[in-house]
């Protein structure tokens, strides 16, 4: 039981302001979450709107069982991969000044991305909720809807996949 | 919406109180026009499954309203004659009340209530004891009530019944608008409540539904008409012995008749235009109540 | 570095997208408007109902017959067994019963059955809760009463039955059934017929040479039997709750 459980409690008893409250609270998550599957800023915030329209359009039925984030996490999947939006470009924010060599940095941040946009869907999704939702596997098990060894196993073939990729580029 | 009334009879120990009643129903106002004892009541509440029929069937949309049970009840929206409330509930309660048992959940509930009463005219007694509100005011909830679940079948029993003239009024501008997109059934012996909202007019006696149409339709195919008289006082006895006489205007010089007849009753009469009142005297033999309805 | 190093490495140099408030505004009110809009089309479940109800019951009641309960404890405390004891609870059972009086008949003394009977839960659920309400706290109320009674009053549990038990059984019967009835008087009639029979029972009680009379298969048998009329009326309640306008209550 989460903090989440007393605020859906009182949603649902008709405070609108604990409405206003769960959405500020993960408003920013998922609309990260959903910026790196949408072709850009207005596809993205739309995502994320229908994101929570479905979720309180469901919470009549809603059981809270898991954490709420969670299954916010599921429906912005479903939405993402419904969605038109084929060109996966990933956002890309001003980067922070490091003062050491800013290049290579650069150079190695749009290598990951070259090789995540190459990665097959199912693996990037995997990559994307562990590293940049900073979510934990059994979480990712439970909005993939798919077995922990299965998380597992995807997770190393796409390291996997980076690896070679990146290796074939410092090849080159 | 559509309702289909096939047969409908109901007979209590040994009065027929509805009799056979066919009668398809789509969306829009009908007015059912009766006198006190005509069945409308107890129609009313078969079509609110609140009774059973002892032959015949209603149909919603094809399916018996029966059977439906609480999916039905669910579209319905019903504004009994008398209807009563818990002691200290205050207008607030009451229709949160009302919410629970028409299963609408809190977040609607308040929602609805809060704009329902907005739309009545409430919002301001809110949270005063419904048992100090005046007839009007109860009436409003009253229809606030039958609102709350947006239902697509809203059925009025004399919603006016000891309402003064200018809550009457405002009463009809109320059902006027509330009827958009909706089957309302409206029940009254007070002609005025349907007369200019009504789309469908639906005649009562003895348990029948005798006629039906639209006003103009009921107008044209009542086989009488209205003439204006002006005779002396000493005669007025005279003529309400030979005619139907719908109304007695007393003026200074004798008196102004309005009677019903088919063949002109007097040279000097002049021909008036047939209005439902007069319409409501020929058939039901008494007056309509109108606006200055004492009784 | 390596490959997990270099991964956080990037995620990090991500920021999260600025967000953009008027985004946020709008996702709060459209999201407020589907829920209004689920709310509207999904009913109450049977449970909600039933806690809703809970609401509606005015605690006084409630209350009234915890006071009844403590008072009979008191009552047998101080005077302990004989025929006090019989004589108070032989009143008492019944008058705990009759406290519910008010609350089962709301409905019918306040005419409020018509908007109840032509709405989504409708007469027969409405009953059905307050009735389970009613049953459930008084269950509690009376476990404890029963308890504490036998650990501290000494009493056995065949005197509770009978003396207490059984008049409270009976009188139900006389509540439940006179619910079943459509005539409009029927709450006075529960009313008075529970008085009725309190003195009646009084005189069995406490006439030794009918009491004496009165063997144990007697008393098991009696009491099973008002068991099952009580059943009886429960069900004849939920089935007839419904039919109250079978009976022409008005003109029109």
């Amino acid at each position: 039981m989460d903090a989440d459980f007393f605020l859906i409690q009182k949603i649902k008893n008709g405070d609108d302001d604990a409405i206003e409250k769960l959405i500020r609270k993960y408003y920013p998550v998922i609309f990260k979450y959903c910026s790196y599957h949408a072709p850009d800023r207005q596809n993205a915030e739309d995502l994320t709107q229908e994101t929570f329209e479905r979720f309180f359009g469901s919470l009549p039925r809603y059981q809270h069982r898991d954490k709420t984030v969670n299954y916010l996490y599921v429906i912005a999947r479903n939405l993402c991969r419904d969605a038109h939006a084929r060109k996966r470009e990933i956002l890309l924010e001003e980067l922070p000044e490091t003062g050491e060599n800013p290049l290579k940095e650069i150079e190695e941040k749009l290598e990951i991305e070259r090789a995540l946009k190459k990665l097959p869907e199912e693996m990037r999704e995997v990559i994307i909720l562990y590293y940049f939702q900073n979510l934990k596997l059994k979480e990712i098990s439970k909005i993939l809807q798919i077995g922990l060894p299965l998380v597992k196993y995807r997770m190393s073939k796409a390291k996997k996949f980076i690896r070679t990729y990146l290796g074939e580029e410092d090849e080159k | 919406m559509e309702l289909e009334i096939i047969n409908l009879t109901k007979e209590f120990k040994e009065i027929i109180a509805v009799d056979h009643i066919n009668l398809s129903m789509k969306n829009g106002v009908y007015g059912l026009l009766g006198v006190n004892g005509a069945g409308k009541t107890t129609f009313m509440r078969m079509l609110c499954t609140l009774i059973r029929p002892s032959v015949g069937k209603i149909l919603c949309e094809g399916k018996d309203i029966f059977e439906m049970d609480g999916e039905y009840r669910k579209i319905l929206g019903y504004l009994p004659q008398e209807f009563g409330f818990y002691p200290d509930f205050t207008v607030q309660d009451y229709l949160m009340y009302v919410a629970s048992i028409k299963g609408i959940r809190q977040t609607a509930a308040k929602k609805r209530t809060k704009i329902l009463l907005q739309q009545v005219g409430l919002s301001k007694v809110q949270n005063r004891k419904m048992k100090k509100l005046s007839g009007g005011m109860k009436r409003r909830v009253g229809i606030a009530q039958a609102m709350l679940n947006n239902p697509k079948i809203l059925i009025l029993d004399e919603p006016t019944a000891g309402l003064d003239p200018s809550e009457r009024i405002r009463f009809r501008n109320l059902i006027s608008e509330l009827s958009q997109d909706r089957l309302v059934l409206l029940s009254t012996h007070i002609v005025s409540d349907i007369e200019y909202i009504a789309n469908q007019i639906l005649l009562m006696q003895n348990g029948k539904i005798f006629h039906s149409g639209t006003q103009e339709e009921i107008l044209n195919e009542v086989p009488i008409r209205v003439w204006r008289l002006d005779v002396r006082k000493s005669e007025v006895e005279h003529w309400q012995a030979m005619y139907k006489v719908a109304n007695l205007k007393t003026m200074p010089q004798g008196a102004e008749l309005r009677i019903l007849s088919e063949q002109c009753p007097d040279t000097n009469a002049k021909e008036e235009e047939l209005t439902l009142e007069d319409v409501f005297l020929y058939y039901f033999g008494e007056k309509a109540g109108n606006n200055d309805d004492v009784l | 570095m390596t490959l997990d190093e270099k991964l956080k490495v990037y995620s990090d140099s991500q920021t999260i997208p600025k967000i953009d408030e008027e985004c946020v505004k709008k996702t709060i009110l459209a999201s407020k408007a589907a829920l209004y809009q689920s709310e509207l089309e999904s009913p109450l479940s049977g449970i909600d109902f039933l806690f809703h109800q809970i609401r509606y019951i005015r605690k006084r009641w409630w209350i009234a017959q915890a006071l009844v309960l403590l008072a009979l404890w008191i009552f047998l405390f101080i005077s302990g067994s004989g025929v006090a004891m019989q004589r108070s609870m032989g009143i008492m059972a019944p008058v705990f019963v009759i406290l519910l009086l008010p609350e089962l008949w709301k409905n019918q003394s306040n005419a409020s059955m018509e908007v109840e009977a032509a709405s989504y839960f409708s007469i027969r659920k409405i009953y059905a809760a307050r009735m389970t309400l009613f049953a459930i706290a008084d269950l509690l109320m009376l476990s404890l009463f029963f308890a504490v009674s036998i650990v501290t009053l000494k009493l056995t549990v065949g005197e509770m039955i009978i003396q207490f038990f059984l008049p409270m059984n009976v009188t139900c019967c006389i509540c439940f059934r006179n619910l079943c009835s459509n005539r409009e008087e029927s709450g006075y009639t529960a009313f008075l017929m529970s008085l009725v029979w309190i003195a009646v029972w009084m005189m069995i009680v406490l006439q030794e040479r009918i009491y004496r009379r009165i063997t144990a298969p007697i008393w098991a048998g009696v009491i099973i039997l008002s068991f099952v009329y009580l059943i009886y009326s429960v069900c004849k309640v939920w089935k007839n709750c419904e039919k109250y306008w079978e009976v022409n209550h008005s003109w029109n």
